[in-house]
């Protein structure tokens, strides 16, 4: 029988699929620590795998049940692994389970073990295209790919724009592509460094898309000199945001100490001394760091002290921290 | 107010459900995790002897679960008796191992080898990193709960060095960590990795202070009221373990606003439900939360003794058997 073809149906005893299966029931022990009351259904389920595996039955009705459980619980890692099991010896297209895991999500991002599987998938379907095509229809096919998971994580992201699972995907997935992307590998990063921009200038607040650029930066940093004109590109968004946030101020500090630069001597200091002047408690995130900037490098103590004093009078809740600053 | 909360009769009636019987099938995978929840409070504030009926018969069944599994601790039960399947999760094996002992066991009867099976099949050479277990994610938690295992259980591992720089590539341009190299920063992934730095300086294997000062600073840009976990969340009451933990740990927690935090606590805590709240807004509390924001009033009130590197009771640590070192091989 074929996938498609199983019907769950309960009690499974009476199932024409599983009924000659012999259940493997879930230990229940007389007294334990937070004991779980397994519902009669899951139960059944359980009961049933676990026969099937204890027989060493890697079968579509073993996969029929799994992804059943999965579709109830899907945080269970045990069950995901049979059904990468039962993908991997029955040899089956990751396609149709990338629709399951696809589903799952939408219904649920925050859940680890669906990207785990959207990884393992993603892997195989870049192995199968390198072994099954070349040239012209591998390149089409590859690309084909590449935009439909990146629709899927653009799609989560635009849901939360702060998803931690789709970043963290998101990132995988970069380091997957680069690996099959041969002379496209700088094309492709910049399309991503551009998407970046476009969530930072649509919202300046995005520190997940700061972190991510950083990530892409240090990325094609090794096919190009990259970071002259990533100062460059930053003073442009500074100037135009009129703002510099936690965010920003810590990927300028990053890219200075990377340049081995000191921050009057970049182009638009002016820029930044108006920010850390701004009144009361604007740009408090980059005031912070370049407190710290100038007490480090042993920079710029007239300007550092009069931010530190602003920081004393509106920084509340790391008031001690400062007055031990200026202290010390 | 917060006082008498941590050991009212509503809060100690939530633990001690949370022992019991759940009723949620969705918790199986983290069993492990509700136990330690419900488990801390009562080590914190109050007597785990007086308040957990049965504490012997459930350090031995959960020894019982632990004589079948090949590696370490089973994530759930559904494993048992399942041979291609009975291998552990090393996050459940720290979690479980905190259960322990704070029901007061003193672990000797740990299978060490068991452990060490565990950890050699979650380490990857090439990272230096483990994952959580066969099925699982490869990051820093893992690496935490590894570590953390074994420090508990004298067990060493030779790749300590390599394990250390797979922590440091997972910290950020702002001085917080992710969860893997080039993740955002993150209060959860920042306490796991500055916890595995100081507990294999413990081990021998030193990082510089540098990392920590850039880390300690980031950490402190999170408070608010309470703490945040990234920057632009709002702040939740369990990065008051977190956050507040890794200051602490680093020496840096004397710089917080402890008004402001206690404020924080006061207004996520459900009197009547027996539960901290995730956010000041959040009408219902939930057990991770429970536990978390009583660790943040242990910390910000000094009125419990935490090991905050491993994030267990003090005492509970103190009363872990001497074991003769081992070798992980």
């Amino acid at each position: 029988m074929s996938l498609s073809e199983i019907i769950i149906t309960f009690p499974l005893s009476e199932n024409e699929y599983y009924k000659d299966v012999s259940p493997s029931p879930v230990p229940v022990q007389e007294l334990s620590i937070s004991q779980i009351r397994l519902s009669p259904e899951f139960s059944d389920m359980m009961s049933y795998m676990r026969g099937l595996l204890r027989d060493n039955e890697r079968s579509n009705r073993t996969l029929s049940l799994a992804v059943e459980i999965v579709k109830f619980v899907p945080t269970l890692y045990m069950v995901w692994g049979v059904i990468r099991d039962c993908i991997v010896e029955m040899d089956l297209p990751s396609k149709d389970f990338l629709l399951l895991v696809d589903k799952l999500t939408m219904k649920k991002q925050k859940v680890y073990q669906l990207w785990t599987m959207r990884t393992f998938l993603i892997e195989r379907e870049f192995v199968r295209l390198s072994e099954q095509y070349s040239g012209e229809e591998y390149t089409t096919r590859l690309s084909t790919l590449l935009n439909s998971e990146l629709s899927i994580i653009n799609y989560c992201l635009k849901s939360d724009t702060k998803s931690y699972h789709a970043w963290s995907y998101r990132i995988k997935f970069i380091d997957m592509s680069l690996a099959v992307l041969n002379d496209k590998k700088i094309t492709f990063l910049e399309e991503q460094l551009s998407y970046s921009e476009n969530l930072i200038v649509g919202d300046f607040h995005n520190n997940s898309a700061w972190s991510f650029r950083q990530t892409l930066i240090k990325r094609l940093s090794e096919f190009q000199d990259i970071y002259s004109n990533e100062i460059k590109w930053l003073c442009k968004i500074l100037t135009e945001s009129g703002i510099c946030n936690e965010s920003a101020a810590s990927y300028l500090f990053w890219l200075l100490e990377t340049l081995e630069i000191a921050l009057n001597e970049i182009s638009f200091f002016d820029l930044i001394e108006s920010y850390v002047c701004a009144d009361g408690l604007h740009n408090m995130g980059l005031k912070c760091q370049f407190v710290e900037y100038c007490s480090d490098n042993n920079v710029l103590p007239e300007l550092m002290v009069r931010v530190l004093d602003n920081l004393i009078e509106f920084d509340e809740p790391r008031k001690s921290y400062w007055l031990t600053f200026k202290d010390t | 107010m917060l006082h008498d909360f941590v050991q009212s009769d509503a809060l100690k009636r939530v633990c001690r459900g949370l022992l019991g019987k759940l009723p949620s099938v969705s918790m199986l995978p983290i069993r492990s995790l509700i136990s330690y929840a419900a488990l801390s409070p009562l080590a914190l504030f109050n007597n785990v002897d007086f308040e957990v009926e049965d504490r012997v018969e459930l350090i031995d069944a959960i020894y019982d679960l632990h004589s079948q599994c090949s590696s370490g601790f089973f994530a759930s039960e559904i494993q048992s008796g399942i041979e291609s399947f009975s291998y552990g999760d090393i996050s459940m094996t720290f979690t479980t191992i905190s259960v322990l002992i704070m029901l007061g066991d003193d672990l000797q009867r740990v299978n060490r080898e068991s452990v060490c099976r565990l950890l050699r099949e979650c380490y990857n050479d090439a990272t230096g990193s483990f994952l959580l277990s066969r099925e699982g994610e490869m990051d820093v938690r893992a690496t935490f709960s590894a570590i953390a295992t074994c420090k508990l259980l004298n067990i060493n591992l030779k790749e300590k060095n390599e394990i250390q720089a797979g922590v440091l590539k997972c910290q950020m341009c702002d001085g917080g960590f992710g969860q893997s190299p080039g993740l955002p920063s993150h209060g959860g992934s920042t306490f796991c990795a500055i916890s595995s730095l100081l507990l294999l300086q413990e081990m021998g294997v030193m990082t510089q202070q540098s990392v920590f000062k850039k880390c300690a600073r980031w950490c402190l840009r999170r408070h608010n009221r309470g703490f945040h976990g990234r920057e632009g969340k709002d702040d939740d009451t369990c990065y008051g373990f977190w956050i507040g933990g890794t200051l602490r740990n680093l020496g840096y927690l004397k710089y917080v606003n402890k008004d402001r935090w206690l404020t924080h606590l006061g207004n996520t805590a459900r009197y009547k439900q027996g539960a901290f709240a995730k956010f000041e807004g959040t009408k219902i509390g939930d057990p991770i939360h429970l536990c978390f924001g009583c660790y943040a009033y242990a910390y910000v009130t000094e009125s419990a003794n935490v090991d905050s590197i491993i994030g267990v009771p003090q005492h509970c640590v103190d009363a872990v058997y001497a074991f003769e070192p081992m070798e992980c091989k």
